[in-house]
């Protein structure tokens, strides 16, 4: 696709950073990639990024999946400003239109993971201040357990109960109209 | 540092439970796009989590910001009493409501809000919002063509969507003893003074999960004759000696209820 190119040209003629993970494996980044994260952001604005950016905590398994997103989504930025200019109206809907239900298709996709990395990916996006990532993960999680019953969420998470007979009884009292 | 300096510093990394103090930040995230009903189950999860739910997530991150406001009009313009009329073609059957939800971009929404409260009240009742306190809505019921709350009151929890109905005081106007009991000899009659019925709500979800109502009752729309209050715990009605006889209270600015008082504006001192 004509956009796409022209971001990646863009993006390949600006710099690259250099992230490391927990366990030491380096990813080469466009800074249009790595921007993605307003803490690596604010990293380049102050010019810390010599050297490679550490990631303490974030392991390679899941710095590679958020590479991934952060690649797709700046790529979709990037061929969504290339194309506003040169495109009629209408085209540049129609370009729009088609960027979104791609990048929905993609987001889908990757949410396709084990509770474990997902939450994990939330951490790592909250760690790196990725506002997309956040949103799409935590999203996720949220309506996977809005209709459950505190029983069920503990299961689902190995959560011990340490609460008291007492306040949880308090508790259901307080609100009772939330367990109906 | 540059990372620490920038980076979220509580964060440590998870393993993927969602239980004790290192996912906090991450579970904040969470919980905050859940509605609050699972909330406040989800307060009976764990410690933490109700610590989360109840401290941390009611302060931080979900402030009390003003999402848009109710406002109530008494339903002279035909073209707008018909809230909820938005899309189910059933409006011939929708009770009629007085009232309208605004939100902060002063987009009226037809009372989406509580467009529940359609399915629970009969097709021969109008309602009108007519007050409010601390969460709660307080709607006057009454049969369609009828000029007052012949058929009590309605209270509901827009957020719960829990409602209650209230049965009526007793109050009628004046006006239908007149038609009703003394139509021989009203034409001599000179038109009497108008009489009112004002109604608060009173709630305070920190003092008791019950409410009251009170409504004043008046001849001339400044003087107290009586005072009735209703109790949602005890389910009654009762009638109270109206210490303010040639007080005049000007109810139609509106009351207030505060630090545990309702207030009202009086133009004689009303120790109220």
């Amino acid at each position: 696709m004509a956009s796409a190119g022209s971001g990646d040209e863009k993006a390949a003629a600006a710099a690259m950073i250099t992230l490391i993970s927990s366990d030491n494996e380096k990813f080469e980044v466009t800074e249009a990639t790595a921007t993605l994260s307003q803490t690596i952001r604010h990293m380049i604005e102050d010019g810390c990024t010599d050297g490679g950016v550490p990631l303490p905590n974030v392991t390679s398994k899941i710095l590679a999946r958020v590479i991934e997103y952060c690649k797709k989504h700046a790529t979709a930025a990037a061929g969504e400003e290339g194309s506003s200019s040169s495109f009629s109206d209408a085209a540049f809907l129609e370009v729009d239109r088609a960027f979104l239900e791609e990048l929905e298709e993609f987001d889908d996709a990757f949410l396709e993971v084990d509770r474990a990395t997902l939450f994990d990916l939330i951490l790592a996006a909250n760690y790196l201040d990725i506002k997309g990532l956040l949103n799409l993960t935590c999203q996720k999680v949220a309506d996977s357990v809005k209709g459950k019953t505190p029983e069920q969420i503990r299961e689902m998470y190995n959560i011990v109960n340490d609460l008291t007979p007492e306040e949880e009884a308090e508790i259901r009292r307080e609100t009772q109209w939330a367990f109906e | 540092m540059c990372l620490q300096r920038h980076g979220p510093p509580r964060l440590q990394r998870g393993r993927g439970a969602l239980a004790g103090r290192r996912g906090d930040d991450a579970l904040v995230e969470i919980l905050s796009r859940l509605p609050a009903k699972s909330l406040c189950r989800f307060k009976c999860v764990s410690t933490s989590w109700r610590d989360l739910i109840a401290d941390r997530l009611r302060c931080t991150n979900l402030p009390q910001t003003l999402e848009g406001f109710f406002y109530a009009f008494d339903g002279d313009d035909d073209a707008e009493i018909h809230g909820g009329g938005d899309s189910d073609g059933d409006d011939d059957d929708a009770p009629v409501v007085c009232g309208h939800f605004i939100n902060t971009l002063g987009k009226p929404a037809p009372l989406a809000s509580y467009s529940f409260l359609k399915n629970v009240l009969l097709s021969i009742q109008e309602f009108g919002l007519l007050h409010s306190c601390n969460g709660l809505l307080l709607f006057t019921l009454r049969k369609i063509g009828d000029t007052y709350n012949s058929l009590g009151y309605l209270v509901c929890n827009p957020v719960t969507e829990q409602w209650v109905t209230v049965p009526s005081s007793g109050w009628e106007p004046h006006s239908l003893h007149l038609s009703d009991d003394e139509s021989e000899d009203s034409d001599s009659d000179p038109d009497p003074e108008p009489n009112c019925c004002f109604t608060y709500l009173v709630f305070d979800p920190a003092v008791s999960p019950h409410f009251q109502l009170v409504e004043f009752w008046t001849d001339d729309a400044v003087t107290v004759d009586e005072v009735h209050t209703y109790s949602s715990e005890t389910g009654v009605w009762c009638k109270r000696t109206s210490q303010w006889s040639g007080e005049a209270v000007e109810f139609t600015t509106g009351g207030a209820f505060a630090i545990g008082m309702l207030l009202l504006s009086a133009t004689s001192f009303v120790n109220w």
